[in-house]
């Protein structure tokens, strides 16, 4: 893996700047299966270096408020020798020369960091031995600092200037990277770089994007999936002013005006008639009833491990439940909404979409146009939580641009967004769990209602020598997909709850019975267990870490809760504490410990613990989404709360130090942080929610 | 001002629809308009005079500023009043634009986020700088401009009246702890200043 000079001409074509410098191309993403040899040229961000650009880095990876910028930013500037805040940042677009592009499964950076400190590290050997050659020195006794290049004689030439000798060097071929100890800014607490335009109201947001003649347009959809418009009626609508045009598309109803309020007060007068299909009988209630049969009649297998049945069958202690999770929708602040203008023979974009690999692949398909007509322009985006991966509102956008020859804004209504989500999928758990009588894991059942992922991916079964895990899909009416930690957001809830019924069962503290299913020397011995379970010392780690800063039920007032996650070698335990008094916090106190390698910007990874706790919260103790009639009941923040500041717990945060490469990190919080609060929760009144959410 | 500008006959480009699925428009056809009293208001919005022509006077102020105006900062998420994200200064109370009818705020001095101050150096964008509180942003114009407005009424705030008073200003991304801080911080920048 190696960084590329990109020709000037393709660069500034790429990013739509303008420069004479040094400009530096260079893959994101290592691809481990190909031989370093074999790699296609597949530059993913860019580094410029010009009069024109000043210290330009080009961000592949969509902005969400993970913080991606700023991190890349900060590796940059390190490698580099560059003055932080003087690096510009430029938002890349969809593009396919450019690896990854997706903010999605915590991966931005965990991608990006080594590929973009050897393709910093050439940038700086190669401004280096230009300049030195200018100089007539030796290129070993200079170095960077600043955003300056610094000769052995006290000589110094900002970067900028150096570009102008460094960018006709050739490219190094192991570039030397600095020592961990000599980053100026890698580990440090660094402010978001982008948090004064915000403070100002200056920062773009997709929903900003307001192109010259730009019609506002909301959409009638379908309360029902799937349904089928039959007829309309807008002689109501048609009459408001302001309401430009009202058109079909598809089985939606689309009406564009002069401003979104006039688009929205129309819509509201659209008489539609639906044929709603095959879901309109569908409800929470004959969900249930249908998961409960599922799990009395699994479909498939999908692993077995030992023998279970037997196993179960002998075990001195049996236990069965189940727990289940409803559906979930992202509800980001900022809507899901897009901008679209077909030109005589183009077509202009503007969103902010999680998914750009996807979104650049699909364009042509959507657009009915070939790549050098789509301009896409990618905008910050206001939230996504995994909502913006689907391209739905984008193609809604560019299906009623099409009919108009004026630019038109998509925007979805807050209603819009909670009744027509992508949502996480509802699931119920079942569980058999055969134990000894000191609590021993002896034989695991796992059976559920949507696709069983593999072994691998569960912290669960490794647990027990004999498990089986089995599963039906059930068709839902409701299109699903990923939210924060995809496939283990119930699980993590349902694995921990039957832990916790675990212990309870055997007697034994919820923390001393997972140090000891984790492999903890004194515990397990202590429980009377020949042999650990498992052995994870990084996990049993967190978990006394954790232990210690809570002071585990060393305060009688409050209930206790633990829980751990682990996701993409990010490991993380949370632990709650609720007081038994009751009060305005159902959770006054969040305690987590994480590891995840090296730690670019320790600020922002506590920001993305805050977030994925408060996130949790509010989705173990309100969210849920119901159907009735086959539609979702629920329309705005009233009926699906999001946690309020009131609300919020104190949150103590341990971030253990690593000299191992990042690991992503923005995921790991929110689904352990569920099951923690309703242990604590079933702690301090002695009832346990097995079905999520707790008020509700 | 309030102008009252009875039914201006114009004629806007309108598609008419009715019947078939198929066909995507059916007819076309150009009507009068007939139903609200459109009216020209005058803004004041930091500070600047904005004359809206040809607009409902029940049309919530948001929209005004947004799509009409093109202030940008002022954002939408709830459109029912409960999330905060769309708050502005209205004679330095905040109120909640999505909600509020452009004719209510005609005789006001609005403040949006972009004119809270010229150099994004007020008290309490400062100490959201200082707090490090913003993750996606959407949110945070809201959530200063309630904060200043609340910092007026309550100089010195304990932590609860703080809580409660930003109650109902969301953040989907969960900044909440250091909003609290950000406000605790600035309140403390006022009193020693
Ligand atoms: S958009 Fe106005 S309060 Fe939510
Ligand atoms: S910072 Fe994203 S919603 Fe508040």
């Amino acid at each position: 893996m190696k960084p590329i000079t990109h020709s000037r001409r393709d660069f500034l074509k790429a990013t739509g700047l303008s420069a004479s410098g040094l400009i530096l191309g260079f893959p994101l993403q290592i691809q481990a299966a190909s031989q370093p040899g074999d790699l296609p040229f597949e530059p993913n961000a860019f580094i410029a270096i010009s009069p024109e650009t000043g210290i330009t880095l080009t961000i592949p990876v969509p902005e969400v408020g993970q913080n991606t910028r700023t991190a890349l930013a900060m590796i940059l500037a390190d490698e580099l020798g560059a003055d932080l805040q003087a690096v510009n940042l430029h938002q890349a677009g969809p593009r396919n020369d450019v690896g990854q592009q997706m903010a999605g499964a915590s991966a931005g950076l965990k991608r990006a960091y080594p590929v973009l400190r050897i393709a910093a590290a050439s940038a700086r050997e190669m401004l280096i031995t230009g300049v030195a050659k200018h100089w007539n020195v030796n290129p070993d006794r200079c170095h960077t600092d600043n955003s300056q290049v610094f000769g052995p004689d006290g000589q110094s030439m900002s970067f900028i200037e150096a570009a102008a000798y460094g960018g006709n060097q050739s490219v190094p071929n192991a570039p030397t990277l600095k020592l961990a100890s000599d980053f100026k800014y890698i580990g440090q607490d660094i402010r978001i770089l982008d948090a004064q335009e915000i403070g100002m109201g200056k920062t773009q947001f997709a929903v900003d994007a307001l192109p010259e003649g730009v019609r506002f347009a909301v959409l009638l959809r379908c309360p029902v999936l799937g349904g089928k418009l039959l007829e309309f009626d807008a002689a109501a609508a048609g009459k408001m002013r302001g309401v430009v045009d009202i058109l079909q598309v598809g089985d939606k109803v689309a009406v564009t005006a002069t401003n979104t309020w006039i688009a929205m007060e129309a819509a509201k007068r659209v008489r539609a008639q639906w044929d709603e299909g095959e879901y309109a009988s569908e409800s929470t209630k004959g969900i249930l009833a249908r998961q409960k049969a599922a799990l009395d009649n699994p479909a498939e297998t999908r692993v077995a491990q030992g023998d279970f049945e037997s196993a179960f069958a002998t075990a001195p202690i049996q236990l069965e439940q189940e727990f289940s999770g409803p559906f979930l929708c992202h509800s980001p602040m900022e809507p899901p909404n897009c901008t679209a203008w077909f030109h005589k023979d183009r077509v202009e974009i503007w969103t902010g979409c999680q998914s750009l690999n996807g979104l650049y692949e699909a364009l042509p398909e959507y657009t009915g146009l070939p790549h050098e007509r789509i301009a896409c322009h990618q905008l910050r985006i206001g939230g996504g939580f995994g909502r913006k991966l689907d391209h739905d509102f984008i193609i809604e956008a560019l299906e009623i641009a099409k009919l108009v020859d004026y630019p038109v804004k998509l925007m979805f209504t807050k209603e819009d967004d909670i009744r027509h989500s992508v949502y996480r999928a509802a699931d119920r758990y079942r569980y058999r769990v055969g134990m000894d009588l000191n609590g021993y894991p002896l034989a695991l059942q796992e059976i559920n209602c949507q696709r069983a992922r593999s072994w691998r991916d569960s912290a669960f079964t490794r647990y027990f020598k004999h498990a089986e895990r089995k599963f039906t899909r059930l068709d839902l009416p409701l299109v699903t997909g990923p939210l924060r930690g995809p496939h283990d957001n119930v699980s993590c809830f349902t694995q921990h709850s039957m832990i916790d019924a675990m212990a309870d069962r055997a007697g034994i503290d919820p923390l001393d019975f997972r140090l000891a299913l984790l492999g903890d020397q004194k515990v397990f011995r202590l429980l009377g267990w020949a042999e650990p379970p498992a052995e994870d010392p990084v996990m049993a780690n967190l978990v006394r870490i954790i232990r210690d800063r809570s002071n585990w039920k060393g305060d009688p007032s409050y209930g206790y809760g633990i829980a751990y996650f682990e996701k993409n070698q990010s490991k993380v335990a949370v632990a709650a504490l609720a007081p038994k008094a009751g009060g305005s916090r159902p959770i006054e106190k969040v305690f987590v410990a994480l590891h995840c390698g090296r730690i670019v910007n320790p600020l922002s990874a506590r920001a993305q613990m805050e977030s994925g706790v408060i996130d949790g919260l509010a989705a173990a103790l309100y969210q849920r989404i119901d159907v009735q009639d086959g539609r979702v009941i629920q329309k705005n923040y009233q009926d699906y709360p999001m946690l309020a500041m009131p609300e919020c717990p104190e949150i103590d945060i341990f971030l253990s130090p690593s000299e191992a490469e990042p690991k992503g990190l923005g995921e790991t919080a929110y689904p352990p942080t569920m099951p923690a609060t309703i242990s604590a929760l079933a702690d301090a009144t002695g009832r346990r929610t097995t079905d999520m959410p707790v008020f509700g | 001002m309030l102008r009252f500008d009875f039914l201006k006959p114009k004629f806007i480009k309108f598609l008419f629809l009715r019947g078939s699925t198929k066909d995507c428009r059916l007819y076309n056809q150009k009507r009068e308009r007939i139903g609200v009293i459109m009216s020209s208001i005058d803004l004041t919005i930091n500070g600047n005079l904005h004359p809206l022509a040809d607009v409902d006077p029940a049309m919530p102020l948001l929209w005004a500023l947004r799509d009409e105006l093109g202030l940008t900062g002022t954002k939408y998420s709830c459109g029912v009043g409960v999330c905060g994200t769309c708050v502005v200064l209205m004679n330095g109370q905040a109120v909640r634009s999505c909600i509020l009818p452009v004719r209510a705020a005609s005789t006001a001095e609005i403040t949006t986020i972009e004119g809270l101050s010229k150099d994004g150096t007020h008290p309490v964008q400062e100490a959201w700088i200082e707090e490090d509180v913003s993750q996606c942003g959407y949110c945070q114009g809201g959530q200063i401009l309630s904060a200043v407005a609340f910092l007026e009424q309550n100089p010195q705030p304990d932590e609860n009246s703080i809580r409660q008073s930003m109650a109902t200003n969301l953040c989907r991304c969960g900044t909440y702890p250091r909003i609290l801080k950000a406000i605790q911080l600035a309140a403390g920048k006022k009193t020693v200043s």
